[in-house]
């Protein structure tokens, strides 16, 4: 990187000096140099660079026009040839923040600089753009303004260098939902034996992996008539059609398939595969009705125990499964299922 | 029991006229351990191949890797595979520390892209357990008609009898480090308000396809075992074997097991290593509650422990057999620390563990399966085939592999400092 630092600065109406919340309208403007925290920018950066121009923008006039005022902030951007954009810290300023995320993803991708905000863990333009924008942690107040800044362009000037970012605790930013494989400098099994013991003495330890939190789910109340219900068959346990027409996948599904059974009293004479690599399937291959028991369904609705049997049955692959697509998963599959007036669900898994 | 671990250090491999040690040397004579193992007519053919560290070399399609060990005086070479039945775990056994046999599955299944990899320098040699040491690998292609068991069955006994062959009792004994195992330890009385840890290894499971007859425990299957208490020096001289499935460890990672080595260091007057059970992972749900039930009862009365470290087989399934076995601990008044694998494709780590039992508050995890790896080009491939779904040319270039392939990455037993954090 050669000589000083370019770093460009947004801010808005208020850290930008104009005005409070009636000047929240105001357009984009760039003034050359820093202004207010900017100059805390160049206090910490010590002469190896310095804020070349400050763009400001009111509030209201980001989140009313945000696409035109995002490609007017990168015009201006572009002509300063930065090294790295700054926005804020925001603070829990809402709109600010959520102004800020936008602009540091916009300049990232459209120049591909690094981009560093800062707000504090309610705002929403945390949850917004954490995935893809570095935030720093900052407490509600602005009183916390030199800390933010400091930690804001201390992780700037490192993705510059290329170095390996540290983890959120470390470098200060809210975890961007990125797992990555690590080395500690004790072994899984001392790691293992430290934690028991600490635990057994009443010493602290740190779990490496948290407990998940699930909601509490509702059952639904009983099928008030059995005899008179539409049942449907369902299945995490990757039966598809031979050749796997919907391409599900076989670990980590992001879908469910819907498949004819209407003519069929044994799942024997449908032309199948088991698509799943988390059980030993060679059981049900022989012999799918151990998997999805259309033969004992049949028999069930021939004897009147249920209503009907319901002409398709769904299916989809239950190992590795992220969390978020499970739901989903459930979701539309629950939709479609009360689209066809179905009231309950025999669901087997593996 | 009281076990001896001589390990005489290897820092290169040759073929030669003679198998021995000579000055840190393993040699191997090429054509009288071809013969051995070519005499299993389980197998069409034989070829040894040497890989060396930092040679410009990947081996692929790897079933087993296993460390050259054999028993100096009395004792059972892997009891029930090699040898007879007699109990390990007594006596002194010669080892070679920085050698391994490598055995290759040639008839790995396609949807396995290489199977698992281990390069000798690079990246690869960096996060793998194997890459520092130098390897006899052994090609042997099974015979025509022969069913995916049998052929396992033969490779399991000719990766033992292979590194029994190596470690055989030669004259280089002078300079052996030894490692004594037992308990309780030394001349070492324990204090009254000592801490008794104990150690659950899960290490079978039904979960995916098992053989009649696999050997995993004294040459034998364990299908339907119950939960049972074994001496750790049994473990670490020969008694287990990995079984045929990819179970996250190898039989070199259980003889050289992380934690029952670890428990040992710790030994003190305060530090009691109470003992061991040995049990499997169930696939269905009457069996997982019995055994749960059963180990707690085992630590509890049997071994009188404060504390468990657990470690588990495979995948996420396993992890419930943990968490329902820690659950009736914690009822009986005992902590205990699983270690575990991410292998959820969750990117937000509050969300993949497989389990949200209380008791379970503190769990290490020794690495995140999926984490995609680029492992770069190479000159030389060890293993696969020309054609069928392993090709080896397509080894040699840069390949992109879950990280779970580069072998030993992730240990299942805690074997490296493998962790996962959040970024």
């Amino acid at each position: 990187m050669a000589s000083e630092l370019r770093v460009l600065h947004y801010l808005n109406q208020f850290f930008g000096q104009i005005g409070g919340e009636e000047k929240a309208n105001i357009e984009v403007s760039v003034v050359e140099g820093p202004l207010g925290p900017g100059r805390a920018v160049n206090n910490v950066l010590k002469g190896r660079g310095s804020v070349v121009a400050t763009i400001i923008c009111g509030d209201n006039s980001f989140v009313e026009k945000q696409e035109e005022i995002s490609r007017r902030v990168l015009e201006i951007a572009e002509s300063y040839h930065p090294d790295l954009f700054l926005a804020g810290p925001a603070f829990n300023a809402g709109r600010y923040g959520v102004a800020c995320g936008a602009l540091c993803k916009a300049i990232q991708e459209g120049l591909k600089i690094p981009a560093v905000t800062g707000m504090f863990e309610e705002n929403p333009g945390v949850d917004l753009y954490r995935k893809e924008v570095y935030i720093i942690k900052t407490p509600k107040s602005a009183g916390a303004m030199l800390e933010a800044i400091q930690k804001m362009v201390g992780l700037g000037t490192k993705l510059l260098s290329g170095q390996e970012i540290g983890t959120p605790e470390e470098e200060g930013y809210f975890a961007r939902g990125v797992l990555r494989n690590v080395l500690f400098g004790r072994s899984g099994a001392e790691r293992a034996l430290d934690m028991l013991l600490a635990k057994l003495k009443g010493e602290p330890y740190k779990t490496e992996v948290p407990l998940p939190k699930y909601n509490r789910v509702s059952p639904s109340a009983p099928i008030p008539d059995l005899t008179s219900a539409t049942i449907a068959l369902v299945t995490d346990g990757g039966l598809v059609p031979k050749g796997n027409p919907d391409k599900i996948e076989s670990l980590a599904a992001t879908k469910f398939g819907i498949y004819p059974i209407e003519n069929l009293e044994d799942l024997r004479g449908m032309a199948c595969e088991v698509n799943h690599v988390g059980y030993d399937s060679r059981y049900v291959s022989e012999d799918p009705n151990r998997l999805v028991p259309l033969d004992v369904m049949r028999s069930l609705e021939k004897e009147g125990v249920i209503g009907k049997l319901h002409e398709n049955f769904l299916a989809t692959t239950g190992v590795a499964t992220s969390f978020m697509n499970c739901q989903q998963i459930g979701r539309e599959m629950a939709k479609y299922l009360q689209s066809q007036q179905v009231s309950g669900v025999l669901l087997s898994s593996t | 029991m009281r076990l001896d671990i001589a390990s005489v250090e290897i820092r290169d491999i040759q073929f030669g006229n003679r198998t021995t040690v000579d000055q840190g040397t393993l040699v191997v004579n090429q054509d009288e351990l071809t013969g051995l193992l070519a005499k299993d007519k389980r197998f069409a053919s034989v070829e040894l191949y040497l890989a060396r560290p930092g040679e410009n070399t990947r081996i692929i399609g790897i079933f087993d890797v296993i460390e050259p060990r054999a028993k100096i005086g009395p004792g059972s070479n892997f009891p029930g595979i090699v040898d007879g039945l007699n109990r390990a775990g007594s006596g002194t056994t010669r080892a070679l520390k920085g050698a391994s046999v490598v055995l290759l599955d040639q008839l790995i299944k396609s949807t396995d892209g290489f199977g698992t990899v281990i390069d000798m320098q690079g990246d690869g040699a960096e996060l793998g357990l194997y890459g520092r040491n130098c390897h006899l690998v052994i090609d042997a292609r099974p015979a025509p008609g022969i069913s995916r068991y049998d052929y396992l069955a033969a490779l399991r006994k000719a990766g033992c009898e292979a590194a029994v062959y190596l470690a055989q009792p030669g004259q280089e004994m002078a300079g052996a480090r030894v490692q004594t195992c037992e308990l309780p330890g030394s001349g070492v009385t324990e204090k009254p308000d000592a801490l008794r840890i104990g150690y659950l290894f899960q290490i079978f499971s039904q979960q995916y396809d098992t053989a009649p007859g696999e050997a995993v425990l004294y040459g034998g299957s364990t299908v339907g075992m119950l939960p049972t208490i074994i001496h750790p020096n049994e473990i670490l001289d020969g008694a287990l074997v990995k079984g045929y499935a990819e179970t996250g460890f190898d039989t070199y990672t259980i003889q050289n097991h992380p934690m029952i080595t670890d428990l040992y260091k710790r030994v003190s007057r305060d530090f009691v290593f109470a003992g061991m059970v040995i049990a499997n992972s169930s696939v269905n749900d009457n069996e997982r509650a019995r055994n749960a039930l059963l180990t707690a009862g085992l630590f509890s009365s049997a071994l009188r422990v404060n504390g468990v470290v657990m470690t588990k087989i495979f995948g996420g399934a396993s992890n419930i057999d943990l968490a329902a076995t820690a659950d009736r601990l914690e009822e009986l008044g005992i902590k205990s620390v699983p270690v575990i694998q991410v292998v959820a494709w969750e990117s937000n780590l509050g969300d993949v563990l497989l389990f949200n039992t209380p008791s379970l508050d503190a769990v290490v995890c020794s690495g995140w399966i999926h984490q995609p790896t680029a492992l770069a080009a190479v000159e030389r491939v060890i293993g696969g085939r020309a054609d069928g779904p392993l090709k080896e040319a397509n080894a040699r270039g840069e390949i992109r592999i879950e990280r779970r392939y580069v072998r030993g990455s992730i240990n299942n037993l805690g074997a490296s400092g493998a962790g996962i954090a959040q970024f």
